[in-house]
């Protein structure tokens, strides 16, 4: 196995911190103990304390592949967005396409738009129905505002929905009692010119409230060649929040944001009259939108918890020239859980969706119909038996869902958990997920790439051109995935977490050459049609470990390790489906290690090191791209000089000066590489 | 290039120089986490009203339950026998909710495997004064939860699990709450 380039620095680093790691100070137990117990609860709440931290709940008892990051990881990662924060979960790919753009998947198949992958911000789901995927880049909400997000591996379709075929992420704010007061944040730093955000929170009759802002600009990276790009991002973010009480024992929450982002790109836009076939252009892509959520929850007289959430969601994603998609979302949900007997915990739920766009295409894109809707309809239930009380629960559970696309589809899931003791959980599960048609599937025509000639063989310039084919995709993709884990807690402050899995898949979407024709306008070529088949089929196995250890009350280890394995078949006899299924081998990195360790002086400084390795894709973007193996290294330093005010530097990609993460796959982006960059945020609270 | 070499070394640099800002910038030892929350709940105990009935005789104690793993179980087992509103406390460690006869308050060092929501409930309705540190604890059902500020610790208060409990809250506590809900606020 080659050694990581550069592993001397991080491990030089390791050693130099534990070199000045301090002899825990002799603790005078007793005296200390007689100490607390004597101050008064005013004093008590004005002592400092070094690790304030939230506990979250246990997973001890869950029965699935999951990993809370919680507020205080990501504050101290240095993360300044979502996709930078989601880093910090075991078997998460995160790739960095360019400054405004990234690839984000779980367990295979990554890509922009990845499509496997369900993510919810409140409930509220952020995953796109146009290309089945998240565009990251117009979901920065406030990262203060986060309180944790859920992260589980693995089909969560039983209690979630379609499209969570390899995980759900499960984004979570923070309630509004809890961002009381003002806080101003400001940033700015080698690739971040500048980022100001500003929050109040304050009381209301029955609750709480929030209102904040926030606005940034950053610049653009470095292309292949070493050329600056175009894809600069700037961003102007409101939301609000507010939490009340309505009678007893019942609670609301109303939330909403609005948004205008303007980015930028470079695309390759094909054509057959140029050359190389292909004009690099830039790109004006602004999205704007908003969203009001609104959520009550409330307890019946036999103890029953029921809730009831709407929201509507408004975006315009505008890429000027080429694209441009207004969509309206509206998405009304009621759950209830409930205990029967000793023995039984009841939850079941009903769902209704309604989205509809207005797409307007130009040059390379055409939407046919230009308007359309999508209807989701769902209902599911799950029931948690407890077998032998406290030591093993059976927990079976399913999800009808209809979609106007593809009609009924059931996601049944079975999981079990046993533990034994305290310390010890094993868990199992086996489930079946399903992945439906995006709109982009069903009704995109794309002018993907033209193939310069190449005399004699192929005298013309060949455009590859996807037509929707309504025969090709009636049916949706479809996983079943069996799945094992382990957690133990070997001592006070050292545990672990384990999962293996195994997924087959089958009517991935994959294309297969069709009709072939020369055209004689503009200048002539030779027009080669592409149908998207649901042929090829996939098998993924993997795991995933994490470990957590406190070796000081000062400082804690997280290292951790995922492994992935992807193989694709098929049975089609077309060329290019075949191609298709060998090329999903290299789609995935095949191992990917994390270690962060984070050190805690005082109550007033934190440091923290983060050194992660990606392995290498073979195959990014499907057409046979490599990405190289990397590693990198982020370093935070943070310091309060007063209360009120927290002053940290970052330093991201510390190892290299720029690498490359990702290629990008569907649209013609120019490819982008991430580079070494620091920052400065001073943030004031009171 | 001299860029990435001079950057590597300001990082040692930093790294290296870390422990002894740190040393120098020295404070004074904060108390152990553990300690100040076992402090906090005999202070909930001090602040809020337990109805006649539950207390028992003029010399009955005060009988702290908590409940989990060992987490936070050596900190309270350090609080048995002080003295509180002229009672003595007792505390009992690794309590099964299910059996929490005979306990006036319970803290919940961990989830129980039901979940919160059913062990908060069947508590309350026994008139135990629940507190714990797990996040989200009244939300859950608890009546107060001990919470992190920057570089301290705040409790927050549900009044609906306490009037549930029959607990009546001195107003002085309820002051000092960072925040409360339930009960028209």
């Amino acid at each position: 196995m080659k050694r990581l380039r550069g592993a001397w620095l991080p491990l030089f680093l390791l050693l130099a911190v534990l070199a000045g790691v301090p002899r825990p100070a002799a603790a005078s137990a007793g005296q200390s103990a007689d100490s607390a117990a004597d101050l008064s609860l005013e004093d008590l709440l004005n002592t400092e304390v070094v690790t304030a931290a939230r506990k979250p709940e246990s997973l001890h008892a869950t029965a699935a592949a999951a990993y809370v990051i919680t507020h205080e990881d990501i504050a101290r990662s240095g993360a300044t967005n979502i996709p930078e924060a989601l880093r910090l979960a075991p078997g998460v790919e995160v790739a960095q396409i360019g400054n405004n753009r990234w690839a984000v998947t779980v367990r295979g198949f990554n890509g922009r738009f990845a499509d496997k992958l369900l993510v919810l911000m409140d409930g509220r789901s952020i995953y796109s129905p146009l290309f089945s995927g998240v565009m990251w880049e117009f979901e920065d909400t406030l990262l203060d505002e986060v309180e944790r997000i859920e992260v589980i591996r693995g089909p969560g379709a039983a209690i979630w929905g379609a499209n969570a075929v390899n995980g759900v992420i499960n984004i979570i704010t923070r309630k509004a009692r809890d961002t009381q007061g003002e806080l101003a944040v400001a940033q700015a730093g080698s690739d971040l010119p500048g980022q100001l955000a500003y929050r109040h929170g304050g009381e209301t009759t029955d609750g709480y409230y929030r209102a904040w802002g926030k606005a940034f600009a950053h610049d653009a990276s470095v292309d292949a060649a070493g050329q600056r790009g175009n894809d600069y991002w700037r961003s102007a973010r409101a939301g609000f929040r507010r939490d009340g009480a309505s009678g007893a024992g019942s609670r609301y929450v109303v939330s909403g944001e609005a948004y205008a982002s303007p980015t930028g790109d470079r695309w390759n836009l094909a054509d057959v009259a140029a050359p190389s076939g292909h004009d690099a252009t830039n790109i004006k892509l602004v999205g704007q939108g908003g969203h009001l959520l609104g959520r009550r929850e409330w307890q019946d007289e036999d103890g029953a918890d029921s809730a009831l959430q709407s929201y509507i969601d408004y975006q315009d994603i505008d890429a000027q020239g080429e694209i441009r998609q207004k969509r309206t979302t509206v998405d009304l949900d009621y759950q209830r859980r409930l205990l029967l007997g000793a023995r039984n915990d009841f939850i079941w739920g009903v769902g209704y969706r309604y989205s509809r766009d207005d797409i307007v295409a130009q040059d390379i894109f055409t939407f046919t119909p230009q308007r359309a809707s999508q209807t989701l309809a769902s209902v599911f239930v799950q029931d948690e038996f407890a077998l032998v009380p406290d030591q093993l629960r059976l927990i079976a559970g399913a999800r009808l869902e209809h979609n106007n696309y593809t009609g009924l589809e059931p996601q049944p899931n079975l999981r079990a958990v046993w533990t034994p003791t305290s310390r010890q959980s094993v868990w199992a599960a086996a489930s079946r997920a399903v992945h439906t048609p995006s709109r982009a599937d069903e009704s995109a025509q794309l002018n993907l790439l033209v193939i310069p000639p190449d005399p004699p063989q192929s005298p013309l310039p060949v455009l590859l051109r996807t037509v929707p084919s309504r025969d090709g995709l009636t049916d949706s993709e479809k996983v079943n995935t069996f799945e094992f884990g382990y957690r133990r807690q070997l001592a006070a402050t050292l545990s672990l977490d384990a999962a293996a899995f195994y997924s087959r898949y089958n009517n991935i979407r994959s294309a297969a050459l069709s009709s072939r024709q020369v055209v004689l306008q503009p200048v002539p070529y030779v027009l080669q049609l592409i149908n998207p088949v649901a042929a090829i089929d996939a098998h993924t196995r993997g795991f995933e470990l994490t470990v957590d250890w406190q070796p000081a009350p000062e400082w804690r280890l997280q290292p951790s390790y995922s492994y992935l394995d992807v193989s694709g078949f098929t049975s089609s006899s077309d060329v290019a489906v075949q191609s298709d299924a060998l090329a999903q081998n290299g789609t995935a990195p095949v191992q990917q290690i994390s270690l962060r360790t984070s050190w805690t002086p005082g109550a007033r400084q934190q440091w923290d090191l983060w050194l992660r390795h990606v392995g290498r894709l073979e195959n990014a973007d499907g057409v046979g791209t490599p990405i190289a193996a990397y590693s990198t290294l982020d370093a935070r330093f943070a310091l309060r000089p007063l209360p009120a005010l927290e002053l940290s530097l970052v330093g991201q990609n510390l190892l290299r000066d720029r690498h490359v993460e990702f290629a990008p796959d569907l649209l013609p982006s120019v490819m982008l590489q991430v580079e070494r960059s620091f920052y400065l945020k001073a943030r004031y609270q009171f | 290039m001299n860029h990435p070499r001079r950057i590597r070394r300001l990082i040692l640099l930093a790294a290296l120089l870390g422990p002894c800002v740190a040393q120098a910038a020295g404070r004074p030892p904060a108390l152990p986490e553990s300690e100040i929350k076992a402090a906090l709940v005999l202070n909930f105990a001090r602040y809020v009203e337990w109805p006649a009935a539950a207390l028992g005789g003029a010399d009955a104690p005060y009988v702290i339950c908590h409940m989990g793993q060992e987490r936070l179980g050596a900190a309270f087992a350090a609080l048995d026998g002080r003295m509180l509103k002229g009672r003595a406390v007792r505390v009992r460690v690794g309590v099964d909710p299910a059996d929490a006869r005979g306990c006036h308050l319970a803290f919940l060092a961990d989830t129980p495997a039901r979940g919160l929501m059913p062990v908060t409930r069947a508590l309350a309705t026994q008139g135990i004064l629940t507190v714990s540190d797990l996040d989200g604890f009244i939300d859950a059902g608890g009546a107060i939860g001990i919470v992190p500020g920057e570089d301290r610790l705040q409790f927050e208060v549900n009044r609906d699990t306490l009037d549930r409990a029959g607990l009546t809250a001195s107003s002085q506590l309820l002051k000092l709450a960072r925040s409360l809900i339930g009960k028209g606020h």
